[in-house]
């Protein structure tokens, strides 16, 4: 999604004050922020059903009952079951672990490559910088579902290349942040005055940028894994993202619209998983925007 | 002023060609022999015809010289003819990009006729009841998955109410009323987000502006409240539907590779998708550069639009 | 068996085009068995009888739907088994057959013909009168310009590799034509049947060069009106046909033809029942449904292609190993799949890949069945009493992908572990037939009108889909046998000697055939001659209801 992260860093945040709020009287704020109570809630549940997934799935994911195709809400399936037999109930435990690692690990790999990308752009400047961000525009041309999508296919659909596809899709948003959070932490006054005063560039990077990047960066991470379960979604849907069996909400999807009119509720339930999901990580994104950084507060909202 | 778009289209240019390498490359590695793609699983051709097909398409040359014989031929609007059904790539983009463009416009138009009505309202009744339902579908509006919202509108009216086609395009130059009946389900799957974002870029736009002191000014000199909000917040509230506009380009083309699959439209988003599958390169090649062309006069337009409507602005980004 | 003047055409020389767009079946026969199930149909048949004795009505328009667009218009290029859908109702062939693919005069553009052996030669003597949609002549010399284009191998024809046993064409006079052999080629006249024998406007083929794929200009029923990429195709009906029907009518009846593409299958069935459309295959889901609906009539064809079928490549371990082969081909039970995935619409495979409904079908031959018990023994007899582990391949449908976890769910009751890999339709066939990289692809097949085409291309070592490329001599010499007898009982028991390795090593395990679906409202008549002999449609001798 274009338009919220590249918004969420327009401002760069002098250091001082991200220095009056260590990460520890973060949580405190959020927790007066209703939104984020209620994204920390969904996630919460979600990641708890995740990790204990083994001992809470009712039955087998990949267990076919054939006695009962199809079923609707039942006592055996409590959200009922698919075309080949198999529990709902359980299928989303499961993909919700799958959701939540595309989620953490493309966007961590997004950072992981765009962050020291943007912060090469601000140390050399010039030639370097113009390079690597004509490349980043370029990638950025394209709508990150479409590269997800080119890359996909090239790669074979798995939770790897899905990992990589989103993650590659992320790295221009991370970059940008950085690029421009540093730039104009450069121009500082008091930045330029240690720089002329002798202090190294590299020095300059590690002590003033790096650390006053984090917050955008953060605030954008947590947005964009929003946004990656959507586009794992929508991925899983055209047929180019993690294949069965392995059950993931957006290849949920994928079988039941065929089945739309024998039974939608099985085309009801992934997504509105994904939704409420997504829903989370906005809440807790636009919270954190204000609580890190209150002067992007009314950007968005 | 020209010189700042003759500036911009500069540094377009090595974008648009880094672009479109890295596409080229990228179809070229995909795993497997790139001639058999060109036949399609359907049929078979013998040796001696592969043979053929290999030296026709250049396969067995570096990849830079197949990118620049494509390049040179692109240049002189020559994209070669599809793998998947023999016609002229240029000729049956125009075709597709037509009908992207028809949905991606009825898209906008419908999230801009809700969201900015909508945006203002909620804003001139902060914390009324309008205020927080608008709320709520504009967080509502970015988290949904379109294509969901495409299959539950599908499901409502198509196959419990049965009032709308769920399926396939018409021309709607040349059948207006079945036309616009193919065309709601699809714009709205494929609005809804910019609606959100527009809602909210308006409301907000709409209270800074409220707060102003000219509109207290005005307000003070007994202009009736319609008149201020209609008159002087309109054209500020403005600024942000432009600046969705032109992040709009973009999603029409990510949201049509979707919503087209779904809907069944035969648009570019479709037909990308269709040459991906078949290793269809010449397609793809050509869709990749109609869209980053697309992406890129957008863009230009947005900020020249922008900087026209927002003085404050300077050419010298 | 065979009503007088029933048209029935013959399967196109797609292979895998069931794995284009599966969920709706492509392809369909009407071999013997079909004409009977006509009859066997029900009551659905009877009523449309009772009613369906009128004089035919000229007139109106005839909307079809249909899931895939076609490649090319032009027959010779198109690369997908869909096309038939289109090419059927713009060509006629050099030889037509009838539904127990014996050649028939009658409907084809060669009168009659003369097979000599000494030297290998047919001798085609030519329909007189017949004109292209250009308005040029048919003759002889369009026969030699259509055979020399296909053998051409810039041409890029997909009939070629069958062809090429022509070593030349010579014109005798304006409707007599020989083809010059290198070896006997009892295969040919079914060949000619196919894309092979359909008949091209030379003038137009010249004039408009790569645009004639979608201006194509041939002999049969409809001409061309207008195509709109990815959304439909319209026919126009062809005011100087020379077919007729058994009163002498001129066909066809209907002026217009619209085939409009139709992707997703519950549109489909929505489409057929608000009346969007007269003719579509119905998707298995919906089958039952509209059997309860007064207000359509059905024909069904059953083994109009292979619904699923598990292909292995001999090559690649672990499934090199015959055994272990054997033990997969044991542990799947089609029922099961027949149930959760066709909606027990289907039928169980009972012999090799030449379904119910060709001469060449035998269930008589040995190959595996459902059994758990003989799938552990063979497990043993590999030596991986414990099962074993391998991936299989297939690609992303909404048939394949799920009976590929419903396999897989059956595999590992017997401990046998089966990855899948899901590829797009291309990447999958490609890896699996030419790369090598998969043991087993689990697919649909389509039906073959000639058993050569699929003997030549799958059984012979250098088979174009022959996964393996094991050397196996006296398959080989079984192959080209089967295809220079021109005697069919000599070719059946050929083509069963064959069948007897392919099945019993394993080689293709069909699982499930076909069965075809066509249901229309009870304005459309004719429907019983919708179906030729390779199931796709043939709209000639369907009429309108007012």
């Amino acid at each position: 999604m274009a338009s919220v992260p590249e918004r969420a860093a327009s401002t760069p945040v002098p250091e001082s004050r991200l220095r009056r709020h260590p990460a520890l009287r973060v949580l405190p704020k959020l927790a007066s922020i209703p939104q984020a109570i209620f994204g920390i809630i969904v996630i919460g549940a979600i990641v708890l059903a995740a990790v204990f997934a083994p001992w809470i799935v009712p039955t087998d994911p990949e267990e076919m009952d054939f006695d009962n195709l199809l079923s609707g809400f039942s006592s055996q399936h409590l959200l009922g079951s698919d075309q080949m037999g198999r529990d709902t109930l359980a299928r989303l435990i499961v993909g919700a672990r799958i959701a939540l690692m595309v989620s953490l690990g493309a966007v961590g790999l997004g950072a992981l490559i765009g962050v020291p990308l943007g912060l090469i752009a601000v140390y050399f400047r010039g030639f370097v910088d113009d390079l690597i961000m004509r490349v980043m525009d370029a990638v950025v041309v394209f709508p990150s579902l479409l590269i997800a999508v080119g890359l996909a296919a090239a790669l074979g659909g798995s939770l790897k290349t899905v990992i990589i596809a989103i993650g590659i899709a992320n790295v221009p948003w991370m970059a940008r942040i950085v690029r421009s959070q540093g730039l104009s932490i450069r121009e500082l006054d008091y930045v330029a005055a240690a720089e002329a005063g002798g202090l190294s560039s590299q020095r300059i990077i590690f002590r003033h940028i790096l650390p006053n990047t984090l917050a955008p960066v953060i605030v954008q991470a947590t947005l964009s894994m929003g946004y990656a379960v959507l586009t794992e979604a929508a991925l899983s849907f055209i047929g180019v993202g993690i294949q069965p069996p392995t059950p993931t909400w957006g290849n949920m999807l994928q079988q039941a619209f065929p089945m739309l009119d024998q039974q939608p509720l099985l085309s009801i339930v992934p997504g509105f998983a994904i939704f409420l999901l997504v829903l989370a990580f906005n809440f807790i994104g636009d919270a954190l925007r204000d609580v890190l950084d209150p002067r992007l507060r009314g950007v968005i909202h | 002023m020209p010189q700042y778009v003759l500036r911009r289209l500069l540094q377009a240019l090595p974008v648009l060609l880094i672009a479109t390498f890295l596409v080229f490359a990228l179809m070229l590695a995909i795993p497997g022999d790139p001639v058999r793609a060109l036949i399609g699983p359907g049929e078979a051709l013998d040796e001696e015809q592969i043979q053929i097909l290999r030296e026709e398409n250049h396969l067995d040359e570096p990849v830079l010289v197949q990118y620049a014989l494509w390049l040179g031929k692109a240049l002189k609007g020559d994209l070669g003819r599809s793998t998947q059904n023999q016609r002229p790539v240029a000729a049956e983009l125009r075709t597709r990009a037509l009908t992207t463009f028809q949905f991606g416009l009825a898209a906008w138009i419908l999230a801009v006729l809700i969201g900015v009505p909508a945006g203002i309202v909620s804003a001139v009744y902060r914390g009324k009841p309008v205020d927080y339902i608008a709320t709520v579908v504009s967080i509502g509006g970015v988290a949904i998955p379109n294509f969901w919202l495409g299959i539950m509108a599908i499901l409502l009216f198509g196959v419990t109410l049965g009032w709308l086609p769920t399926q396939g395009y018409v021309n709607i130059f040349e059948d207006p009323v079945q036309g616009l009946r193919h065309m709601i389900l699809p714009a709205f799957a494929l609005g809804i987000t910019s609606c959100a974002l527009i809602m909210r870029q308006s409301r907000s736009a709409m209270l800074e502006v409220l707060a102003q002191d000219y509109m207290r000014t005005a307000r003070a000199k007994g202009l009736r409240e319609r008149t201020v909000v209609w008159v002087h917040a309109l054209r500020n509230a403005l600024l942000p539907v432009i600046t969705v506009l032109g992040l709009q380009t973009g999603r029409i083309f990510a949201g049509a590779i979707v919503i087209e699959t779904l809907f069944g439209i035969p648009g570019t988003g479709q037909f990308m998708v269709q040459a991906i599958f078949a290793r269809d390169f010449k397609v793809v090649q050509g869709a990749v550069l109609l869209m980053a062309l697309a992406v890129l006069t957008a863009n230009l337009l947005t900020d020249i639009v922008y900087a026209w409507l927002d003085p404050r602005i300077k050419y010298d980004g | 068996m065979t009503r007088p003047g029933k048209r029935c055409l013959r399967p196109s020389l797609s292979v895998l085009e069931v794995a284009l767009f599966s969920w709706l079946l492509v392809l369909a026969a009407c071999g013997p068995e079909s004409t009977d199930s006509h009859r066997a149909g029900g009551s659905d048949s009877a009523a449309f009888e009772a009613i369906g004795t009128g004089e035919p009505r000229r007139g109106g328009h005839l909307r079809v739907g249909y899931a895939l667009e076609p490649t090319s218009l032009d027959a010779v290029l198109g690369r997908s088994g869909g096309d038939a859908y289109y090419w059927h109702q713009i060509y006629d062939q050099l030889v037509d057959a009838d539904p127990d693919l014996f050649p028939r005069p009658s409907t084809s553009l060669a009168q009659s013909w003369e097979i000599s052996t000494e030297p290998d030669a047919i001798t085609f003597y030519l329909r007189e009168g017949v004109t292209f949609h250009d308005g040029t002549k048919f003759n002889a010399d369009a026969v030699k310009f259509n055979v020399e284009r296909i053998l051409e191998p810039k041409t890029m024809a997909t009939p070629r590799a069958a062809m090429t046993v022509i070593e030349s064409v010579d014109v005798l006079d304006e409707f007599t034509v020989r083809f010059n052999l290198s070896r006997p080629w009892g295969a040919g006249l079914n060949m000619l049947a196919d894309r092979g024998g359909v008949m091209n406007s030379p003038a137009a083929v010249r004039a408009l060069g790569k645009d004639y794929g979608w201006n194509p200009s041939g002999t049969g029923p409809f001409k061309i009106d207008k195509v709109i990429t990815g959304t439909l195709v319209h026919l126009v009906r062809n005011e100087n046909y020379w077919g007729t029907d058994e009163s002498g009518n001129p066909l066809p009846y209907v002026d217009e033809v619209t085939i409009r593409v139709i992707r997703d299958q519950t549109v489909l069935s929505s489409a057929l029942r608000t009346g969007e459309i007269d003719i579509a295959y119905l998707p298995y889901k919906d089958v039952s449904a509209f059997q309860r609906d007064d207000r359509f009539q059905i024909e069904t064809m059953p083994g109009g292609a292979i619904a699923l079928l598990m292909a292995f490549n001999l090559a690649a371990p672990p499934l090199d190993d015959i055994n272990l082969r054997l033990a997969v081909a044991h542990a799947v039970d089609p029922e099961i799949l027949n149930k959760a995935i066709f909606f027990d619409q289907v039928i169980v495979a009972d012999a090799g890949m030449w379904p119910i409904g060709a001469w060449v079908y035998d269930n008589s031959l040995p190959r595996p069945y459902y059994d758990p018990d003989k799938a552990r023994e063979y497990l043993v007899a590999g030596g991986r009493p414990d099962g074993f582990e391998f991936t299989a391949v297939t690609y992303n449908s909404p048939i394949f992908v799920p009976a590929a976890e419903v396999v897989r769910a059956m595999l590992k009751k017997v401990g046998i572990t089966m990855k899948i890999d899901v590829l797009s339709n291309a990447a999958a066939t490609e890896r699996f037939f030419f790369g090598g990289d998969y043991p087993m692809y689990l697919t649909g097949w389509s039906r073959y009108p000639e058993p050569d085409w699929l003997a030549s291309l799958a059984y012979k070592s250098d088979g174009y889909y022959n996964a393996g490329n094991l050397e196996r001599p006296e398959i080989d010499r079984l192959v080209e046998k089967g295809a220079s007898l021109y005697d069919i009982e000599a070719r059946k028991e050929v083509y069963n000697e064959i069948n007897r390795t392919v099945l019993s090593e394993a080689w293709f395990t069909p699982l499930l055939y076909a069965v075809n679906y066509a249901a229309a409202p009870r304005k459309v008549r004719n429907l019983d001659r919708l179906m030729g002999w390779d199931g796709k449609m043939d709209l000639r001798e369907i009429w309108l209801d007012p």
